[in-house]
């Protein structure tokens, strides 16, 4: 998905900054799934993931003029996504770990027939994103989701490519964890 | 065993030389932990990979757009806003040779400006003081976009938009000067404001009705 490289927008952010707001519905539309997809699986909450969303766009526009041409609008989109969930989380941490926890439990504790569904409606992958702690969960959905290499990830989360690599390793280790338990749990 | 752990990212990474990845590789599988450990760890990122990404929810283009701060108007625009209301106005007077004059000097600029078309201008003189409005809105992906408002008593099948190039809807509204709230509805069900308008009035459900305000 690392597909935007190109620079092809920048002429629709300079038409953006002379005051053409249609033009910015069309950067918007170019890159919605983009952050909606980072928020959602930030934050695993659809409504959360809308308000950051479109948050994220339009502090995007707010600050067009800070936008260095010569780096990849995406990466400058991802950050300010990515500080957004930040913000958001922060705020709302004590509800969010509690949320966790109380999804996490509601398909142990049923009976076999409402376990099955719950097995077939509930998002394995969101899941176990929401029971990683914040900083691996970014570098997961970055990597995995996004497919970005660390240098462009090191770059957005303003990390040196190293220590991403060890935070990744680690994140690694402990989804894994996390997903064979669920396997384990579901069996 | 951690520097085997990093051998292991090392693969999943596709980090290293061939060589070097062919050594890992024959190290993975000669040890039948490190196999198993590898393979745990590649299914679960696969898994995550699958997940994949989650679409943006339905008009969230237009949901951003319509929260957009209010624009500076330039000193260009002041100029077009000044002959655009100057136009009814005169219109309003129109008795004379001068006021005629600037019907042409300004239905010329509006041309050059606008590319509006020209039975535009036929319209406002038939009916005096009514001017054509034209609406757009941004929507590449409905399938039909409505206008509603109280010109039209928030009939939402009275007036529909056509679609132009590059996902723009568009109509035009003989209007009588005045203030007026409007919504678009997007395919029969989804009520949006417009991102261009004005200004903006709560509705009183939560939302904020688009304002066009018609000076005489």
């Amino acid at each position: 998905m690392n597909d935007h490289v190109s620079t092809d927008e920048y002429p629709l952010i300079k038409e953006c900054l002379s005051g053409d707001r249609d033009k910015y519905a069309v950067l918007v539309d170019r890159y919605k799934t983009m952050v909606y997809s980072v928020a959602y699986r930030m934050l695993g909450d659809a409504e959360a993931a809308n308000d950051m969303a479109q948050e994220s766009f339009i502090s995007a526009y707010a600050g067009l003029k800070s936008f260095h041409f010569g780096s990849k609008f995406s990466s400058w989109l991802y950050r300010i996504a990515v500080n957004k969930c930040r913000d958001y989380l922060r705020g709302k941490k004590e509800m969010v770990s509690l949320d966790a926890i109380a999804e996490v439990s509601a398909c142990r504790d049923v009976t076999p027939e409402e376990a099955a569904s719950c097995r077939q409606t509930e998002d394995v992958v969101q899941k176990a994103l929401n029971m990683l702690p914040e900083d691996y969960r970014e570098i997961i959905i970055l990597k995995h989701i996004e497919e970005l290499d660390y240098k462009e990830i090191a770059a957005i989360l303003g990390v040196g490519v190293n220590a991403l690599k060890v935070r990744s390793h680690r994140g690694r280790e402990m989804l894994k964890k996390i997903l064979q338990e669920k396997t384990v749990a579901a069996q | 065993m951690i520097k085997d752990k990093d051998i292991l990212h090392k693969l999943l990474d596709g980090e290293g030389s061939p060589e070097e990845r062919k050594k890992s590789e024959s190290q993975v599988q000669a040890d039948p932990a490190l196999r198993k450990e590898y393979e745990d760890l590649a299914r679960s990122l696969r898994t995550v990979k699958e997940g994949g990404r989650v679409p943006a929810p339905a008009f969230f283009t237009a949901e951003v757009m319509s929260k957009l701060p209010p624009r500076r108007v330039s000193y260009g625009e002041r100029v077009r806003e000044f002959f655009f209301r100057g136009r009814i106005l005169r219109w309003n007077l129109a008795s004379g040779l001068a006021a005629v004059g600037v019907v042409i000097i300004t239905a010329a600029l509006m041309l050059r400006l606008y590319n509006k078309p020209v039975e535009t201008s036929s319209a406002h003189l038939q009916g005096e003081s009514v001017i054509i409005v034209r609406l757009n809105f941004y929507a590449p992906q409905a399938a039909r976009v409505a206008v509603a408002g109280d010109f039209n008593k928030w009939n939402v099948s009275a007036n529909i938009l056509s679609k132009k190039n590059g996902g723009i809807w568009t109509t035009e509204l003989p209007l009588k000067p005045g203030v007026y709230t409007y919504m678009f509805i997007v395919d029969g069900k989804t009520w949006v404001t417009d991102p261009r308008a004005e200004t903006y009035r709560d509705d009183g459900f939560g939302y904020n009705n688009s304002v066009l305000r018609i000076k005489t």
